[in-house]
């Protein structure tokens, strides 16, 4: 579950969020629609806790993220999945290789590695090529990609900061698509947009930020 | 907890394949840093036969009053010979000096002169140890000052200058070492630095999948370290080389030979290693 309770959080040059209150229950789908610059990826890095917030409280999986200590985030990072609009996926590494970091960091044998990457890649579709390297997949397939390295941790939350934003229509649908099978089997997801006409009409909570305001 | 180790030490290790460029030139940084070190411990521990080959070729010559007897001179000669830094003495007698110089110019001054005309003297010997400043004009004074001494015929203002030159580059050079180590501490770090900057995006991916920072750090530190063992290896094969060639060609022009102590190329090693792993760990906490 993600609760946050009267958050603000300002940068140094002004902007963040603003006394901020939204819960997602888990398993839910949740959209943050708003255009760049309105708070999105501030409101998202708050729940991995890459920032804290000035005021108000963050709780993620029960969890009071203001209260935890420093060496304990990156265990906490584990059960969140993170999917970002520029891949980051690493070029010198097949995409084998890249999903498999998530698992090496866990700490997984080698059986237990090749099994979960392998599920990862047969579920976002990519199974036949484990061995290409990023350059040689297309926007889709390196978002997917993302998506394999992001669920491999099996994670509880699924956050996805404009996912879309690098694709075209139809790989952007087929992707959106991919996400709600992942949110059916269980995993809550708040996926990060700008683009209303994709995901308007899908029966899921839409969550509004501008300039660093939330509305329902 | 195995599983991770062997990841991280495998990654550590195709790191260094992976990004070889800047191995390459973190690796030759540290290999010139090292070659400068151990060129300056190779002539540090090299000088000192140099200046035991002069300080052998050292001597002086003393020469006792015409009164003297040789019994007498004998016996100043035994009181030079307990001085500090004299290693021998080679007593002439008054016979010996006139058989000399009849070898020398075939006439017999006994003969020429009806009398022996030369004084008994010593050749004084130094110690060519090194044991600190040899201190040539304080012997040469001691000798001098003592009864029964006519001249003492020396070097001493040419061998106090080379002794002086010496110990001065030793001491300027022990500076200039020490500078030298700081220096290659910088470089190799803010190269390193330049290496880990490069792969600040993989940092932050790995952040974010849940990386501890003892894990992001892992590899690096051990291409780090992979890269000194590399390096210092290279640096001293180089080392070991010039000592050959060195040895083949010196003792044709003076009879000095090169060698370098065991420990001093371990310990370059080993600063390598330290250079290397500070580096790393510094470098990468930059960006965690």
């Amino acid at each position: 579950m993600i609760r946050f309770e009267n958050v603000t959080h300002s940068y140094p040059r002004g902007a963040g969020v603003e006394n901020v209150n939204l819960k997602i229950s888990p398993g839910e789908f949740s959209f943050l629609i708003g255009p760049t610059g309105s708070g999105k990826t501030t409101l998202m890095k708050l729940v991995y806790c890459e920032l804290f917030p000035d005021s108000g409280i963050v709780m993620v999986n029960g969890i009071k993220t203001s209260k935890m200590k420093k060496r304990h985030i990156p265990k906490f990072r584990r059960d969140i999945g993170y999917i970002f609009q520029n891949y980051y996926l690493m070029p010198d590494r097949n995409l084998y290789q890249n999903i498999a970091l998530a698992l090496h960091i866990l700490g997984t044998d080698k059986d237990g590695v090749e099994d979960r990457v392998m599920g990862a890649l047969e579920e976002v579709g990519l199974a036949e090529k484990e061995l290409h390297f990023p350059h040689e997949l297309s926007g889709g397939e390196r978002q997917r990609a993302c998506i394999a390295r992001a669920l491999v941790k099996d994670p509880d939350i699924l956050l996805a900061d404009e996912p879309t934003g690098n694709l075209d229509p139809v790989t952007s649908f087929e992707l959106l698509t991919l996400l709600e099978t992942i949110n059916e089997e269980g995993t809550t997801v708040l996926m990060a947009s700008h683009n209303y006409s994709l995901i308007k009409g899908r029966g899921h909570r839409i969550y509004e930020i501008q300039k660093g305001h939330l509305q329902v | 907890m195995m599983s991770k180790f062997a990841f991280l030490l495998a990654e550590g290790l195709k790191n260094l394949w992976r990004h070889k460029m800047t191995a390459m030139a973190s690796i030759l940084t540290i290999v010139i840093c090292l070659l400068f070190i151990g060129s300056f411990v190779l002539i540090g521990q090299n000088s000192h036969h140099m200046i035991e080959y002069f300080r052998g070729k050292y001597k002086i010559e003393v020469f006792f009053e015409e009164k003297q007897s040789n019994q007498q001179a004998q016996e100043i000669s035994n009181q030079i010979k307990q001085f500090h830094n004299v290693r021998s003495i080679t007593f002439i007698s008054r016979e010996d000096a006139a058989k000399i110089f009849k070898q020398q110019y075939g006439e017999d001054v006994n003969e020429m002169l009806g009398y022996n005309p030369f004084p008994a003297s010593c050749v004084v010997n130094i110690k060519n140890e090194i044991d600190g400043d040899l201190a040539i004009t304080k012997l040469i004074d001691q000798i001098s000052g003592l009864p029964g001494i006519s001249e003492v015929h020396h070097q001493g203002r040419l061998i106090s200058r080379i002794e002086r030159l010496y110990f001065l580059a030793v001491e300027w050079g022990l500076y200039f070492a020490i500078v030298l180590i700081l220096l290659s501490v910088v470089i190799v770090s803010n190269t390193i630095r330049l290496t880990v900057y490069a792969k600040k995006e993989l940092i932050h991916i790995m952040r974010t999948i849940g990386a501890s920072n003892g894990f992001i750090r892992a590899p690096f530190v051990m291409e780090a370290v992979f890269q000194s063992i590399i390096a210092s290896g290279i640096a001293g094969g180089l080392i070991y080389l010039f000592i050959n060639v060195g040895n083949k060609y010196l003792p044709k022009l003076i009879s000095v030979s090169l060698n370098i102590d065991l420990m001093v190329l371990t310990i370059m090693t080993g600063l390598a290693f330290v250079i290397a792993l500070l580096g790393s760990y510094r470098a990468v906490s930059k960006f965690l």
